[in-house]
């Protein structure tokens, strides 16, 4: 959950061993700001969560969420309807071969995903999308949802069953707002995803998610 | 505008906390609805609803007419269409199948059916798309979809989906269009259902109230941030800012439930999913027929008022009497440049199945919006596609290709068109397709209609309008 907020400051990839920055507050109305999409989004979680970069994101129906690689055959069988078994089989028919001998069949980087196009990216080989939305759209804070929780949520359940990359006290029973850890967890997250460290505030508004009765388990936190 | 409009258009430029649904306040005006079906690669209406029989043309032998035993008329109808070629399908160099006749079509929706031949501006199959869906820039660059999506989509969640690909599928150009009106593109309707709800479903999905805390966070750390401060005023956060307020409306709906085209754990399907297998019995399999399955939903569903859909590229194998074939030819209806004849048919079959599924059931559907009316009575389906193909053939030859030819025709489904009605006509010795008056009908040849004059008769069947509008009330006779 509390990588829902990485949204906030997208766009940092500081170097966290250069000086700190003095913060300038002087708002603009140019709009510099770039959409992070899919791929860029994909990386960042994965380096982040210290997840495989196939393993960030994966639906209720086992499809990843949104991915960008290379082609295979099996791919653009699965883009056709076709489960995995049938696929298989199908694949073997076309090859003449007992077993499916699958290997990369366009050899460009696609995007794939149930949420590609919602994520910023486009299919053009799967999915005749030749362009990618030029802004977000509708679906996109909710595919974004989607693939935050998903990765914050296998993050966790791997911390939980161990050893533990990135959530420290994931195995606590009870996680409070003005507990050490939950300030330790904010911390941790905000220079894993944004490069830098949170102000006083920003740990206050985070920790305070733990505010509930009964209280949070440190894995409902993370 | 409506006031409804306007209230949605002050609350996402102000970036109000709190952007609901408006409700539907339409000032009277009926809610309409706009299906365009396309047809990619140029669906050639000589080939489908506007044939040319052998005996009919001097020059048969060199032109793409059809045998006079092909060319068919159900009793009753003004149109007349192309019988299966069966012969040619099963002697062709890929293994082919169709399951529909297009005499199927006329006889069930022949009476509200108007074919109005017209020409496009391009031979490029992207270019010709796009202007195919946007009347050749008739409306600032607008599409036909964002152009109804904007006069009938108060109050809906989703008022414009788009699911079509290529040009068919791109948004318009025209940068002062309403965010609420902007379309939303759907790669693939199997799963849009998924992304219609933040975290319903997934393995990992948090306590609801958990997540609303988290949520809620998230928006005071958007305000409050150095970067928030930095960024607030540019157009690009604020519009973010409001799509997400957006989105929760969008959220509350609970619509993953009821877009939802395939069994999932711990999600609930929607009522109509086993009408819609009986209808569509490859929908998990044929992207198409998935497309006419989410259209019926979102327009059943009062979530839609425009929405785009059509075969893909791609070749799709089916099972037809205990024999697999093709149904779906690579490249569509651009498979015609290795057989013109056959590629025609099966699409065409292919194309006209799948509506007569989804008509049928808009048909038999009451409109969420009008009580006492089905869907259909309040829609156009618009066949939609970039051009023709060209109408030389080698003498006597049956298996021949055919080139992107602009000179066509395009077939409108509606009861608020006079129906079983052709506007313009062809002549049999070149099989050039030839326009008619806007105002009276009456045949003119030697001049063609333009994709403007699609848009405009599309629109004035839908009451839109527009400036620089024009008006064609013989379609209404």
């Amino acid at each position: 959950m509390m990588l829902l907020l990485a949204l906030t400051a997208c766009n940092t990839d500081a170097d966290p061993e250069a000086p700190p920055v003095a913060v300038v507050d002087i708002s603009t109305a140019r709009s510099t700001l770039r959409w992070k999409r899919n791929r860029a989004l994909q990386n960042d979680l994965s380096r982040a969560l210290a997840l495989p970069l196939e393993e960030v994101c994966t639906e209720v129906d086992g499809s990843v969420c949104a991915t960008v690689q290379r082609i295979r055959y099996l791919d653009w069988l699965a883009s056709q309807g076709l489960d995995p078994q049938e696929a298989l089989q199908e694949c073997a028919a076309q090859q003449g071969t007992a077993t499916c001998q699958d290997d990369i069949w366009i050899d460009l980087y696609s995007p794939l995903g149930a949420h590609t196009v919602s994520l910023g990216g486009n299919s053009p080989f799967l999915g005749e999308q030749y362009q990618p939305l030029a802004e977000p759209g509708l679906t996109t804070p909710m595919a974004l949802d989607r693939m935050l929780l998903s990765a914050c949520g296998e993050r966790a359940t791997r911390d939980l069953a161990g050893p533990i990359e990135v959530f420290e006290h994931v195995g606590l029973s009870a996680i409070t707002s003005g507990s050490i850890e939950a300030e330790q967890t904010v911390s941790t997250l905000f220079r894993r995803l944004l490069a830098r460290d949170p102000e006083a505030e920003e740990v206050a508004t985070v920790t305070a998610i733990a505010d509930t009765t009964p209280p949070m388990s440190g894995e409902q936190f993370a | 505008m409506s006031l409804t409009r306007r209230t949605l258009l002050g609350a996402l430029t102000a970036g109000a906390a709190a952007a609901t649904l408006p409700a539907f306040a339409f000032g009277g005006q009926q809610r309409r609805y706009l299906i365009v079906i396309g047809g990619p690669g140029g669906a050639n209406i000589l080939d489908s609803f506007l044939p040319v029989a052998h005996s009919e043309s001097a020059n048969a032998s060199v032109l793409s007419t059809h045998f006079d035993e092909d060319v068919l008329q159900p009793a009753g109808s003004t149109l007349r269409c192309v019988a299966p070629l069966v012969d040619a399908i099963e002697s062709s160099l890929i293994p082919m199948r169709v399951r529909y006749e297009q005499a199927t079509f006329l006889q069930r929706y022949g009476s509200m059916t108007t074919v109005m031949t017209c020409e496009g501006s391009s031979v490029n199959h992207r270019v010709g798309q796009v202007r195919a869906m946007n009347g050749n820039t008739i409306n600032r660059g607008r599409t036909i979809l964002e152009t109804v999506g904007l006069a009938h989509g108060d109050g809906l969640a989703l008022p414009v989906v788009n699911m079509m690909g290529g040009g068919l599928g791109e948004s318009g150009t025209d940068s002062s269009l309403p965010i609420a009106a902007r379309q939303l593109s759907v790669q693939d309707p199997r799963t849009f259902a998924m992304g219609t709800h933040g975290s319903l479903g997934l393995e990992h999905a948090p306590d609801p109230g958990h997540l609303a805390r988290a949520r809620a966070a998230r928006e005071s750390l958007d305000q409050s941030s150095a970067f928030a401060n930095r960024f607030a005023h540019t157009s690009t956060l604020q519009r973010w800012a409001s799509l997400r307020q957006l989105a929760l409306a969008v959220e509350d709906q609970d619509l993953l439930t009821k877009l939802l085209l395939r069994e999932l754990p711990n999600l609930t399907t929607p009522p109509e999913l086993e009408l819609l297998q009986q209808t569509f019995p490859c929908l998990l399999t044929d992207v198409f027929e998935a497309q006419a399955a989410l259209t019926f939903l979102l327009l059943k569903n009062g979530l839609t008022c425009s929405v785009g859909l059509a075969p893909r590229n791609g070749t799709l194998q089916v099972e037809i009497d205990g024999v697999r074939a093709i149904e779906n030819p690579q490249l569509a209806f651009d498979y015609s440049h290795n057989d013109h004849r056959v590629g025609q048919n099966v699409m065409w079959a292919r194309t006209l199945r799948v509506a007569d599924g989804l008509i049928g059931l808009l048909e038999q559907t009451e409109d969420p919006c009008s009580p006492g009316q089905t869907i259909l009575d309040n829609s156009v389906v618009a066949f939609l596609t970039e051009f023709g193909r060209g109408r030389e053939r080698p003498a006597d030859a049956l298996v021949y290709g055919s080139g992107h030819f602009p000179n066509n025709g395009v077939v409108l489904v509606s009861p608020l068109l006079g129906g079983n009605r052709l506007f313009g006509g062809v002549d049999p010795d070149t099989c050039l397709t030839y326009g008619f008056d806007p105002i009276t009908g009456e045949d003119r040849p030697g001049t063609h209609m333009e994709e403007g004059d699609v848009f405009s008769g599309i629109c004035e069947a839908l009451g839109v309008d527009f400036p620089g509008r024009r008006s064609l009330p013989c379609l209404f006779t």
